[in-house]
């Protein structure tokens, strides 16, 4: 280690140090913290996208709530336009679907089942919408097509509700054992005594009746 | 000033104290990344640790809210509400991270508005800051910690209703399921009655003693006990009061008001309303007025009331149900004030307009009007004697119930004193359990208490004074205790071989259905086969799933039957409670006609809040079973 004789001497050694490694280090430091209040910043923007989001996405719920379909499409459009890359569009095509449904236009609720069966983040959203779908093309008479998509993948736990859809085709195409074999399996995932479970026996103990 | 801490601060002890020092930093801190101390982890839901102090808090919880809805206290060591709980932390664990992956949000904005709503936080004029951080400080938490778990709570619930509110049905699913419903089935049946066997069956002394030897436990009689008592009732002390016929005259006199008759109206009463709100649309108040306008028309008119009753009362089942009445003495006081106050108003002859009581229309006609009417002291004595005595028996009540309370506190081992003083009977009761007898005083839950209470039971002293109403008390011992012991068997013989008797039986009735049901499988109808047991064979013919002329269980297991084939049958059989077993045979199922637009919109309804349930339950599962969640039971 040096050692200087005096205050003056060890001044004047900082500043010559400062001569040859200021500029790297102010460099540095400027992009250090760049980065840092970038990523923050850019944080800071999803976070507000997000809450932006969920408002109109309470606005949504509210007015499917208040039967205001006008107002819930509008919010709909909104989080589908604005703010693609947020759950809550995906939250927008699922509602998009069912007020379709209820207005019979089913080629339009497949269109945003299929965009949300495509997009979701998640699998298990990604599966909801699936199912759902398979439910509008039965609604459709697209019995194969259901049946294809319904096979096409393990629905995880909400396999109760595709081997129940799975039955109701079949049982639709006349395929009555298949049709028994798709409600027992549901069955059997299903708590018995709930009213999935007695809607489940009532299909199955009616499968092959003239009543379809 | 510099160059003396250099001087001093060269040499190696110096730097082993400098090095502490920059340890000392640097380390500082370092624990928090380490868990907080060492409160122990009672599971993990992916990298989340669930600390025991936050179990601890959800079974409190959970424990309180059990206490409150069942009225009892449940050990904080029963191993199912532990796990119930632990399990609810995970759930709520999971949530949080699923609404945190899916980049749900929430602004402080809306947190707030939340908060302000809160009915807690709430006096008369809104919002109260003070009592919100006084509730806080309270229940041991922060502002930041509260509105942390608000802001989750409201994500939770966007994730909830973002499955639940969107999900649907679709018309194919709910056509059949509404045509499943309304079905009707044709089938054969032949029930074989338990009692038909019960006579023709011997049971032997060796049966009915091995019966009673094996289960002993359930012939125990616990412990009886019969108590003496003394019983005052305000009746008992109006009897004994001594009155003079000047006073019951005098009594009359003055309470003449209490003994007329008063005025009495006879009516027709319409009632009118929509089978339900939500009924046709919405729009069912208003026809239920429509129909109310109309009937007060018919009230004018002077037609005969059985021919109205007749023609306007309504079928259950109508969208607007009418209910026509007639009364003829109706009292003030009886009907509803706002109907009171127009029927008192009204002169004979007069129809009401419609009125709006509750969620019917009232019309209502004035026939006649009988007056008010004097009475006379020989029409009422008796009951203006029993007011009279009752009157003044209060006041002497209250003084010999206080005699007898004390009497029988100061000398325990006896009523006798009490009861010569008061000049009461002890009078004394049969033998009872600690659950009661089954009628007059031992069936009162108060009495029973305290005749097995420590006191009055072990130490054989007198209870304190039971008050059973304001009018009756009573003070009681025990007189005689009968242990805990088996029944004998001559007192359950009776009870054994019956219970053996209708055992054996079902059997038999069991062994027969096994056989017609054989018989059915190689062909033979039910008819013939429950003929050689001289069985009737019934039939049911196009019944729909809520017929009440056929057995509730036969109806269930007919319907639960798989479809037959065309021209073929199917065979079944069921037990029922009391031990007969019908043997079914269907023969077909016919789908219903035309469906009721009424019944497609509640089927809808229904469906798509089952579709709502499921699809959020199994999205949930699916959430939960991707994670890793690990239960440590040595912390639990």
């Amino acid at each position: 280690m040096e050692t200087y004789k005096t205050d003056e001497e060890q001044i004047e050694a900082v500043k010559q140090w400062w001569k040859e490694n200021g500029i790297p280090i102010v460099v540095g430091l400027v992009i250090g913290l760049s980065a840092i209040f970038g990523w923050r910043g850019w944080q800071a923007y999803q976070q507000q996208q997000a809450e932006a989001a969920s408002d109109i996405y309470q606005t949504m719920v509210n007015s499917i709530r208040n039967k205001n379909d006008e107002s819930a499409r509008d919010a709909a459009r909104q989080l589908l336009d604005n703010y693609e890359s947020t759950t809550y569009a995906i939250y927008a095509a699922l509602n998009l679907a069912k007020l379709d449904v209820e207005n019979g236009d089913f080629t339009g609720a497949r269109k945003q089942l299929e965009y949300a069966g495509q997009n979701a983040p998640t699998r298990e959203l990604r599966l909801l919408a699936d199912v759902r779908l398979a439910r509008v093309l039965l609604e459709q008479e697209e019995l194969d097509a259901a049946l294809k998509l319904l096979g096409s993948k393990d629905f995880g736990k909400l396999s109760a509700i595709a081997e129940e859809l799975k039955g109701d085709i079949l049982s639709r195409q006349g395929n009555t054992d298949a049709a028994r074999k798709a409600y027992n399996t549901a069955l059997a995932m299903t708590t018995p005594g709930s009213n999935a479970h007695e809607l489940l026996s009532l299909k199955l103990e009616s499968v092959s009746a003239p009543v379809n | 000033m510099l160059q003396k801490i250099r001087d001093k601060s060269s040499g190696w002890v110096a730097g082993i104290i400098v090095g502490l020092l920059v340890l000392t930093f640097a380390l500082f801190g370092i624990n928090s990344y380490f868990g907080q101390g060492t409160e122990p982890v009672v599971a993990t839901v992916n990298d989340t640790e669930i600390k025991s102090g936050q179990f601890q808090r959800a079974l409190y919880n959970l424990r309180q809210q059990m206490q409150n809805l069942t009225g009892q206290s449940v050990p904080a060591d029963d191993p199912a509400f532990r796990n119930e709980a632990l399990q609810r932390i995970i759930d709520i664990e999971i949530m949080n991270q699923s609404t945190q992956s899916y980049g749900l949000a929430v602004s402080d904005l809306r947190v707030y508005e939340t908060i302000n709503r809160l009915e807690t936080f709430q006096n008369d004029q809104g919002f109260d800051q003070a009592l919100y951080q006084r509730t806080l400080n309270s229940m041991g938490m922060t502002e930041p910690a509260f509105e942390n778990q608000i802001r989750n709570d409201m994500k939770a619930e966007q994730l909830q209703s973002a499955v639940a509110e969107s999900a649907f049905t679709v018309p194919a699913e709910v056509k059949r399921l509404a045509r499943i419903r309304q079905q009707s089935r044709t089938f054969n049946y032949a029930i074989i009655p338990v009692s038909d066997h019960v006579d023709d069956i011997e049971v032997t002394e060796n049966e009915i003693v091995a019966f009673y030897e094996e289960n002993r436990s359930q012939f125990v009689q616990p412990e009886q006990v019969r108590i003496g008592y003394i019983e005052l009732t305000l009746d008992k002390v109006a009897e004994r009061i001594e009155i003079a016929e000047d006073e019951i005259k005098n009594y009359f006199e003055a309470n003449r008001i209490n003994y007329i008759q008063p005025e009495r109206r006879q009516i027709w009463q319409a009632k009118i309303k929509a089978s339900d709100t939500e009924a046709l649309d919405g729009d069912g108040d208003a026809l239920a007025l429509e129909k109310a306008e109309e009937i007060a028309g018919v009230f004018k008119s002077d037609a005969d009331f059985v021919k109205v009753a007749e023609e306007y009362s309504s079928a259950p089942d109508s969208d607007i149900l009418v209910t026509i009445s007639e009364s003829g003495e109706m009292q003030r006081g009886v009907l509803k004030q706002e109907l009171d106050d127009i029927l008192f108003t009204m002169s004979v002859g007069d129809v009401s307009e419609p009125v709006k009581s509750g969620d019917s229309y009232h019309v209502l006609k004035l026939v006649a009007i009988k007056e008010a009417e004097e009475k006379e002291i020989e029409d009422v004595r008796e009951q203006v004697e029993r007011d009279l005595r009752r009157q003044l028996a209060g006041k002497e009540y209250f003084e010999i119930a206080e005699q007898l309370a004390a009497l029988a506190y100061e000398h325990p081992d006896t009523l006798e004193l009490a009861a010569d003083a008061t000049d009461l009977e002890i009078q004394e009761s049969d033998f009872f359990t600690s659950e009661g007898g089954n009628r007059g005083l031992t069936a009162e839950r108060k009495v029973v208490t305290a005749s097995f209470s420590e006191d009055v039971l072990l130490n054989g002293h007198n209870s304190d004074a039971i008050e059973l109403d304001p009018e009756r008390m009573v003070v009681l011992r025990v007189i005689e205790r009968k242990a805990e012991g088996t029944k004998p068997l001559d007192d359950v013989r009776g009870d054994i071989t019956e219970f053996l008797k209708t055992r054996m039986a079902a059997e038999k009735v069991h062994e027969i259905s096994q056989a017609i049901l054989e018989k059915l499988d190689q062909g033979m109808t039910l008819n013939e086969a429950a003929g050689e047991y001289r069985i009737e064979m019934q039939r049911a013919e196009g019944v729909d799933r809520d017929d009440i002329s056929v057995n509730r269980s036969v109806l269930r297991t007919a319907f639960r039957m798989p479809a037959p084939d065309t021209g073929e049958s199917r065979v079944d059989s069921v037990t029922m409670g009391d031990g007969d077993v019908a043997v079914i045979e269907l023969t077909g199922i016919a789908s219903a006609g035309e469906l009721k637009g009424r019944t497609l919109d509640s089927v809808t309804a229904e469906l798509r809040q089952l579709r709502a349930e499921t699809e959020w339950n199994g999205l949930f599962d699916q959430l939960k079973s991707e994670a890793d969640i690990r239960i440590l039971e040595s912390n639990l």
